[in-house]
């Protein structure tokens, strides 16, 4: 335990030295990275690359990009599915709820809170004050519900559900200043708008689709399903198909 | 001081006969996948990962932007790297065979996969020719059943691994 607690030390020190000499590469190694999907169980912010698997966050540092080391692994007490970075936080969804964990000193994940639910599996994203959680029932989460949670994460250490949409059987999921894009299954892709992230009204629905992640991004969503690769442009409500690949059968 | 002898005999065998009732309620095998494994040795999962010309999607996984490339999984097979810089005509340049893989991130020029259970690094400065530059073995632990039922090894393929399943 003693040497354990020596190498957070050390750890820490490290990284505030760290932090202090390169502030300004900072920025820079921010935009060097690029954006996964909410169903993503990797995510690189920085010099640092996480991964969960079933039970661990795994921290590696990749300040030598080509040379990742492993660092360090936090334990999560659920299944982890997926890892959304957010400013100095990741958000992890798991089968029995979102786990926030700060990440200020990047080697060293600190747990601030979870949000608990029901059994499900649960794709995470964040936009300012809000986390959106889909909760999906089926396959290995048999006694799941199917429905979207919005969690108000204004106070990090304390998230509280603020309202939950019905949906038939949700993914991935995105959100771009007031859009939220949901991946419902045989449903499809919907649009939800939101002013109001309590009060969202759906604008679109794709029910031709079975949708499985996206990633807004620019103005262009792009949408991975069970029938190809698909692109939009999303403007002023409307949505334009770009572009689509679709799967050989 | 009989009866009380007897009484002790008829709870001590109520006690022996529910524990062991619980012990072979807990220790019931769970039910087994339907799920068969895909195995590689470790040499083959080592020179598992080529470029290969782009192919057609057929099922496509998790996605990946870095900015004009976007990166689409083929569950359990590799990676197709599109060329997005007109998202209208979205173009794709190659395929990277990965057996076992899911999941992808990328940093600079250097793109990180799992590949089963390592973690490998590519270089992608030319995204037609990605270079695989490191190997993390064994970073992560092995892949459970999709059905998330039970499943274990035989001893003669204890040292392979599993990249995918049918």
């Amino acid at each position: 335990m003693k040497i354990l607690k020596k190498l957070y030390y050390g750890l820490g020190i490290l990284s505030i030295g760290f932090l202090l000499t390169t502030c300004d590469a900072g920025e820079n190694a921010g935009s060097d990275t690029g954006t996964g999907g909410s169903l993503a169980r990797f995510a690189v912010t920085g010099n640092t690359l996480y991964t969960v698997t079933e039970s661990e966050l795994l921290v590696f540092d990749v300040t030598n990009a080509a040379q990742p080391v492993f660092k360090d692994y936090a334990y999560i007490g659920a299944v982890a599915e997926t890892i959304f970075p957010y400013g100095d936080n990741l958000f992890i969804g798991t089968q029995t709820g979102m786990y926030i964990f700060d990440v200020q000193s990047p080697q060293n994940p600190e747990l601030l809170s979870i949000y608990t639910h029901v059994t499900s599996c649960d794709p995470v994203v964040v936009q300012g004050d809000y986390a959106y959680v889909t909760l999906r029932s089926g396959n290995t989460c048999r006694r799941g519900l199917d429905q979207l949670d919005v969690v108000n994460i204004s106070d990090l250490s304390n998230p509280v559900l603020e309202t939950s949409y019905g949906m038939t059987n949700p993914f991935g999921l995105g959100v771009s200043e007031r859009y939220l894009f949901v991946c419902d299954g045989v449903s499809g892709l919907r649009v939800m708008e939101m002013e109001d992230p309590v009060n969202m009204n759906q604008i679109h629905q794709f029910p031709e689709l079975t949708p499985y992640d996206v990633i807004p991004m620019n103005g262009i969503l792009i949408l991975v399903a069970e029938e190809g690769l698909f692109q939009y442009r999303y403007f002023d409500g409307s949505m334009e198909l770009l572009s689509e690949i679709r799967i050989s059968v | 001081m009989k009866p009380k002898i007897w009484l002790h005999i008829v709870l001590l065998t109520c006690i022996s006969f529910s524990s062991m009732a619980l012990f072979f309620r807990f220790n019931e095998p769970e039910p087994l996948s339907s799920y068969q494994p895909i195995y590689m040795t470790r040499a083959e999962l080592e020179s598992s990962v080529v470029t290969q010309p782009a192919q057609l999607l057929r099922n496509p996984g998790k996605i990946y932007v870095k900015d004009n490339l976007l990166f689409v999984n083929e569950k359990h097979e590799g990676i197709h790297i599109i060329d997005n810089s007109d998202p209208s005509s979205p173009a794709q340049i190659a395929f990277i065979k990965i057996p076992g893989n899911i999941d992808i991130a990328v940093k600079g020029n250097i793109l990180y996969a799992d590949n089963a259970v390592d973690l490998i690094s590519l270089n992608i400065i030319d995204p037609s020719n990605p270079i695989v530059v490191n190997r993390n073995v064994e970073a992560f632990p092995e892949f459970t059943p999709p059905d998330g039922l039970g499943f274990e090894k035989s001893d003669s393929d204890y040292n392979k691994i599993i990249v995918g399943w049918r």
